[in-house]
Formats: C-alpha cells, structure tokens, sequence
C-alpha cells in the first residue's frame, strides 16, 4: 500500500507501525505521529497502517 | 538561584540552540551564557542523514535543561501534537508553546496559543507561552493554568529590543507573581539589561549571540547584562525626573557671591 512518509509517497508491503519502523530504521532518537496523531512508543505494535496514511519521523533538531 | 517552574536555576538566561557558524560554536556560546536552559527543537528526519543524533548528543554533553519548542506551528493541533512529541523525545513536561498566527512578522495567534495552553496544561505540560505583551491574553493563559508567561520584545529575530516597555512594565505590575520572561526581539546586551531592569525574571535569546560576529563575546556580554540589569531592579532605580539636580554639594560652592 501506499503512504506518505515526511510528505514523501513510499509503497510499503507492511500494515502495521511496528514493522513499518523495523524496515525503515529511522536514526534514534526519533518520534512518532500517523496522521497528526502523536504515537508513543508504546503504541507502535498495537497502531496499523493503511492506504494514505502521513507519517511524521520527527528528531531533535536546534531551536529558538 | 531562582525557581524556574519546578528547577532552581542560577543563570536568568534562556539561550536557543540555533543559528550558530557550527556546534563546536554553539557549545561554547552556551557554555560562556551561563545559561542553564537551552531552547530545541523537532524537525522531520532525513533518512540520509544523522544530524538530530549529531545535534542531540551536542545539546546532552552540556547537561542543561532543555525546552522544547513547538516553532513553526500555525494551528493548535499541529502545536498539541508536536509538544506531545517533544515530550517522548526530549524526556521533559516543558514546552515553550508557539502558536503563530501571521507569516509576515511571526506574532503569536492569541486564540489558538489560549486553546492549546489550556489542553497542554490538562495533559500535564508545563506550558511556557510565547505571547505578545496584552494584558488582557496574558491574564487568561495564567487563568488557564500557566505560571510562566514570555511576552515578546519584538518579532522574532528583528533584534529591535523592547518596542513597547510601557505594556511590559504593567505586565510586570498586573502580573507579580508570574514568572516573566522576554522573549524574542533582543538584539543587544542593552535590551535584555532593561528587561531585567523593569523586574522580569529572565531573557530568552537566539539571534542576537548566534549572528554576532563572535558570538562566545557576545553570550558573554549578555551573561553579564542580564546580571547587572538585574541587580539594578534588586537594588531599586531611582525614579527619573525632569528637573536637574546638582549630585554635588551646593554649600560651600567656592566663588559664590550673594
């Protein structure tokens, strides 16, 4: 199926965020949010995936 | 020292993390501040790169506070969200909350900074609101439950000081037992040693050191700006007037013929 990843469109051949994260390896640390929704990490194996969806991989960056 | 929400702090001065020529800069900028609370932020990762591992263990090797900020965030689910993200990835309740409201010159959105105070605050946050200096908003967000306000000097990264002192003079009048801290628009040293010099608590500053042209000087010379402005306010200042008055002596002035 098909999401969009940092606004980038991406086919993924999982449906769940778990495994979705296990194949794209983002740098640690990082956070979560599916569809402007935050996911907390304790929420990765039990959060599914489905067409269309946005997922946001945010690190820590500088600041004002 | 100085109770900043629930931590002790002895620097007065809330430094951002951004904008320096490298890291290398930026650490020792911070480290010659004195300040012991430094501003970050959440950015959307580049697979191909590592900078926020890179820029996080910069940030952790200074063993500060940090505060989190929800820049860029024009709508208060996007701020909710990002503070709730935050949260998880910087391990800490603060957030500085920004909600802008105009592109042109970045004032906060008053309405959508209240909304999102009041959710973040039931959610546990401590909400450090970057806000314009009406009395009236300011009075709501404590209302809502914050008890650290930062009314802005002037828009953010103009360096122009404080454009209006006569609305922060009666914040800090209306408003005693709010922790106030200016924040945005500071340029020059100057400007954050009046800050300080009509009462506020501390500073928060970014542009002004990191675009210096030797900004560990000029982290310096705001360490020491912030501490005399605030001495002056411990100290009272006296009160301005119109008419002269001689310091020295008139008795006894020498050549004086009735």
């Amino acid at each position: 199926m098909k999401v969009f990843v940092n606004s980038e469109e991406k086919e993924i051949a999982v449906d769940a965020l778990q495994a979705f994260l296990q194949q794209e390896c983002p740098a640690q640390p990082f956070a979560i949010a599916v569809n402007d929704q935050f996911i907390a990490k304790t929420q990765y194996e039990k959060t599914a995936l489905n067409d269309g969806d946005r997922i946001e991989i945010l690190s820590p960056m500088s600041g004002g | 020292m100085w109770q900043l929400a629930e931590k002790e702090v002895q620097s007065r001065l809330l430094i951002g993390s951004a904008l320096y020529p490298s890291p290398q800069i930026m650490q020792n900028a911070i480290r010659a501040s004195g300040s012991q609370v430094v501003t970050v932020s959440l950015r959307r990762q580049n697979p191909s790169e590592k900078n926020g591992a890179d820029f996080w263990q910069f940030i952790q090797e200074m063993d500060v506070n940090v505060l989190p900020n929800t820049a860029g965030c024009h709508s208060v689910k996007e701020a909710i969200t990002t503070a709730q993200m935050a949260r998880e990835l910087f391990g800490t309740h603060w957030v500085k909350l920004e909600v802008i409201g105009d592109e042109y010159n970045l004032q906060p959105d008053p309405f959508g900074l209240l909304e999102a105070a009041r959710e973040l605050i039931q959610q546990g946050f401590e909400v450090f609101p970057y806000c314009t200096d009406d009395l009236v908003l300011c009075e709501k967000l404590v209302e809502a439950g914050c008890n650290i306000l930062m009314p802005w000097g002037a828009p953010i990264g103009t360096g122009k000081g404080l454009i209006n002192p006569y609305a922060l003079k009666t914040l800090r009048q209306r408003l005693p037992n709010i922790t106030l801290i200016v924040d945005a628009g500071i340029g020059a040293p100057s400007h954050a040693a009046q800050a300080m010099e009509l009462g506020y608590d501390a500073v928060l500053l970014n542009t002004a050191v990191a675009n210096a042209a030797d900004p560990v000087a000029m982290a310096s010379g705001f360490k020491h700006a912030i501490e005399g402005g605030r001495l002056g306010y411990e100290a009272g200042l006296m009160h301005a007037r119109d008419l002269a008055k001689p310091s020295t002596p008139t008795l006894g002035t020498p050549f004086w013929q009735q």
